[in-house]
């Protein structure tokens, strides 16, 4: 008897035990891998235009502005894996350099997109009332342009250049996106424990980096990578329509436009595979994207395994021989 | 039984009104038919029909409706509103008897006026070489409408127009060494311009390029009353009727033209209701539009468009045309430019039987810039120009490298070129070949617009580009000579300048040909601008429109006028596309 209660009471105690919590990125990581496999396929591919970005002057076997004598628009072939432009630039090798651009534009103007987010949106949301009003009225103002008529506007006036790029479309959707931060800023300076920082005179700016940004992280990481694919895929438009990154530059977005379009029925590969790229890498980031945000979405959060909790049909936790382990029974969802 | 014979007895109520009704039908329907039958043919040529609309594409908005203000090619809707004294005969090119091709958008000949014919003046004489005499057609007059209201043209309007040309500072004529110093009215109909010096292009800038127009319309709104599109009038086939700035140019018949179909003498032109200029500046929009029948005709197509067009759309004709390259001026009024070496190291770095073969795959001229050889005696081929000339149009880089090194560049140097994003591919080519002899370019890809500013306003940092075609030493010579509008490579060479004018004031075409060749030779050899070769062109057009056979200009840039005389086929035009 007393046995049986000793031993209820370890199982007791090991079911209400908190499980071992590993750092939010490698729990992260696991549960992509686990639950996500179409987001785990969108991550490896990310991770593999990352790499060749970085490693581009090692992969490609030519220079991307490198002429090739007498090989000029020619197919694919064991010389030139995905054929030659109509200059004899190897479309391999640009493609390859293309993701470099790609990759900087997308980190880039992501980075710039999510810093005006968070800033505008941390202090629309925290400071509230009638700067809060205001700044939404201008966010909602912004918003009523359509963005490609935004970024033509000023990319005429700017002129064409990577630079540009990245700063009109970062500062263009960094605006709009204030408002996801913004929302979850609100929901967390409802929070006890903000209130008790400010009643025990906080300073705001503690208040700010010590409590509330990193509870938006989960929404922040969000915006960033959704934001990158956007960025790549909102270089490659305004390239095409030819006010982004000019020539020679290989940009996936130019190698569509401009002689890719001219040469179409005669030399295909010129747009195929920087499209083939483009199409790949956004698709990733996109499948990437949509596993990171079911895995870090706070309402569905405690509904995904995490505490140990898992779902209706999985099996619950076992013992070493194999025995459910009592009391887990309830927790199983 | 009864049923049946009520049934052929219906039946044969219906047959008989039905022949009554055939019986009924107008018979000038079916005389229409019997007397002008689809494709009927007079002397070989088919009968024009009116109506219809010619739909037309252009890249670049017109950049001004006066040519006083701006210039000739870039007041293009002057050519459809406005005449000139002269024009090339339409009734010789490809239309007609074929005596001139109609391919280029300056013509001249060295006896300058071979070619031409008397468009708002119906002849002409030069007493002497400083004495011009043209006798003005009567009967002539501005398009109806306020101020003008149709009053009839006199030599008091052309040689107004000529003169506000020459005179109106800013205007691409106003530099000119040599201007009319008189102009002379014995009667209404009659014009005599007098100069101080004979000077070879007088003929064609006074009597080929400037446009006729009314002294009420430019008197308007201080002098720019022309300037505005709602005031464009002429004497001119069609009448401007709205213009949607990035988006279109729309003109309308002119009722009241003066001039007839030189094959059918009895048929007013124009025959066509209205004509369309659509402002496409993406080549390949164009194309689509071409292939999709939504526009009429395309010039300037290159070896790869014309392939791919001509297999999706067969029912295309097309004619060769004289093609444009690629053409660098360099700040020569500043170095490195300044050096001449360094200006041939440039030059040798280019291989240009690379880009003939492999860029345009055979398809072009190795020299076509300033002279190219449709100028006959004034070019020289290849083959025949002096080693020097020949040194700096061959690839050397290493030769190039040493003169580099000699004009004290060893490691080479960095420079900026601007260019056209159609022309960046071209230029990222030649920049590679220069970055083996170590001189780094760096691409400025700029909007149409703003190159165009950066030509005129010679405002470019070292170099920038310009996809063009030469011609007759007359023409295109001056290209060189200070302060005149097209230096922008800012070439200031007394030498030149003096022999130049020497050249314009030779009466005698022949030794006037001669020096034209010497001078061409002597700006190859100091390349004073980068020349590379110049790509075939086509022009295609669609099937329906007739008595038009790939024409280019009739004069200096008079890119619309030969469709003065060509007609749609509006059944082809419906069999064809489904809509008229």
């Amino acid at each position: 008897m007393i046995q049986k209660e000793e031993s209820m009471g370890r199982v007791h105690e090991e079911a209400l035990a908190e499980p071992k919590r590993r750092s939010l990125l490698i729990e992260v990581l696991v549960r992509l891998v686990k639950e996500k496999p179409l987001g785990t396929v969108g991550g490896a591919l990310v991770l593999v235009f990352f790499l060749v970005g970085i490693l581009a002057d090692y992969l490609a076997p030519y220079g991307y502005n490198e002429f090739n004598a007498r090989a000029f628009l020619k197919p694919p072939s064991g010389q030139f894996i995905l054929g030659t432009d109509n200059v004899g630039r190897d479309i391999l090798s640009r493609v390859i350099f293309g993701a470099r651009i790609s990759m900087i534009v997308g980190l880039a103007g992501a980075c710039l997109q999510v810093v005006i987010a968070v800033i505008m949106g941390t202090l629309s949301g925290f400071i509230g009332g009638r700067f809060d009003l205001i700044m939404q009225r201008v966010v909602d103002g912004w918003m009523c342009f359509p963005w490609l008529f935004l970024v033509l506007t000023i990319m005429a006036i700017l002129g064409p250049g990577m630079f540009q790029v990245i700063l009109v479309l970062g500062f263009v959707w960094g605006i709009g996106s204030s408002r996801v931060v913004r929302g979850a800023v609100i929901a967390i300076k409802e929070n006890m424990y903000v209130e008790v920082a400010v009643a025990v005179g906080s300073p705001t700016w503690k208040i700010l980096f010590r409590h509330i940004l990193p509870n938006t992280m989960a929404p922040i990481i969000i915006l960033f990578t959704t934001g990158v694919g956007g960025m790549i895929l909102g270089e490659a438009s305004i390239s095409f329509l030819g006010y982004g990154i000019p020539p020679p530059a290989p940009s996936w977005g130019g190698m569509l436009s401009g002689v890719g379009r001219y040469y179409m029925t005669l030399a295909p590969w010129m747009i195929v595979w920087p499209g083939l790229a483009l199409a790949i890498v956004v698709y990733g980031i996109n499948m990437l994207g949509d596993a990171l945000r079911d895995i870090l979405d706070p309402k569905l959060r405690g509904g995904l395994g995490r505490y140990g909790v898992t779902r209706g049909r999985k099996k619950p936790p076992t013992d070493k021989k194999g025995h459910e382990k009592p009391g887990t029974k309830a927790l199983v969802i | 039984m009864k049923k049946a014979n009520t049934r052929w007895s219906n039946l044969s109520l219906l047959m008989a009104l039905a022949l009554v009704l055939m019986y009924w039908t107008p018979i000038s329907q079916a005389a229409d038919k019997q007397t002008k039958p689809m494709g009927a043919k007079q002397g070989g040529r088919e009968v024009p029909k009116y109506g219809g609309i010619i739909t037309v594409v252009r890249s670049d908005e017109p950049r001004d409706f006066d040519e006083a203000y701006s210039n000739t090619w870039t007041c293009y809707t002057l050519s459809l509103t406005n005449d000139n004294l002269v024009l090339e005969d339409w009734s010789k090119g490809p239309s007609g008897t074929n005596e001139y091709p109609l391919l280029t958008k300056s013509h001249l000949y060295p006896s300058l006026t071979e070619g031409l014919k008397g468009h708002l003046c119906e002849s002409w004489e030069f007493p002497d070489p400083v004495t011009h005499v043209y006798h003005i057609r009567k009967g002539i007059r501005f398009h109806n409408k306020p101020p003008v209201n149709g009053r009839e043209m006199t030599a008091e309007d052309v040689g107004y127009s000529v003169k506000r040309v020459f005179d109106m500072p800013g205007g691409w004529l106003y530099a000119s060494a040599v201007k009319p110093k008189s102009y002379e009215y014995p009667d209404k109909y009659t014009l005599v311009l007098k100069f101080d010096e004979f000077e070879a292009y007088m003929i064609m800038r006074t009597a080929g390029i400037t446009y006729t127009v009314p002294r009420e319309v430019v008197e308007m709104n201080n002098g720019e009353g022309l300037r505005n599109w709602r005031n464009a009038c002429g004497t001119g086939p069609f009448v401007l009727r709205d213009y949607v700035p990035g988006n279109a140019i729309y003109f309308e018949r002119n009722p009241d033209y003066w001039e007839k179909d030189p094959f059918f003498p009895e048929n007013q032109l124009p025959y066509v209701d209205q004509l369309k200029i659509l402002l496409i500046p993406d080549l390949s929009t164009q194309i689509a539009a071409l292939r999709s029948g939504k526009i009429d005709r395309l010039t300037h197509i290159t070896w790869e468009q014309r392939e791919s067009l001509l297999t999706t759309n067969r029912e295309l004709k097309e004619t060769p045309t004289l093609g444009n390259g690629l053409y660098f001026g360099m700040r020569i009024d500043a170095p490195p430019f300044d050096n001449v070496k360094v200006r041939r190291a440039l030059s040798m770095a280019i291989d240009r039987d690379l880009i003939l073969r492999d860029f345009y795959h055979g398809f072009a001229d190795l020299i076509a810039y300033p002279i190219p050889p449709e100028s006959g005696a004034q070019h020289t081929p290849f083959e025949e120009l002096p080693d020097s000339v020949k040194e700096v149009l061959s690839y050397n880089p290493e030769k190039a490298r040493q003169l580099l090194s000699e004009a004290g560049y060893p490691k080479g140097f960095k420079m900026e070129v601007n260019c056209l994003v159609g022309e960046a591919d071209l230029v990222a080519l030649c920049a590679s070949m220069w970055q083996m002899i170590g001189v780094e370019a760096n691409i400025k890809v700029r909007e149409v617009a703003v190159r165009t500013s950066l030509y005129y306003g010679k405002s470019y940092k070292d170099m920038l580009t310009l996809t063009s075609r030469g011609g007759f030493g007359e023409a295109f010579l001056e290209h060189y000579e200070t302060g005149t509008t097209h230096n922008f490579s800012m070439v200031s060479d007394p030498w030149y300048d003096k022999r130049h004018r020497e050249m314009m004031r030779t009466v005698d075409p022949d030794a006037r040909s001669k020096l034209c060749k010497e001078l061409n030779l002597y700006i190859l050899d100091n390349v004073y601008r980068l020349i590379t070769p110049a790509g075939h062109q086509w022009s295609l057009w669609q099937p329906w429109l007739k008595q038009y056979n790939g024409e280019i200009s009739l004069g200096y840039c008079h890119w619309f006028k030969p469709l003065v005389y060509s007609w749609v086929d509006e059944d082809l035009k419906k069999s064809v596309t489904g809509k008229r």
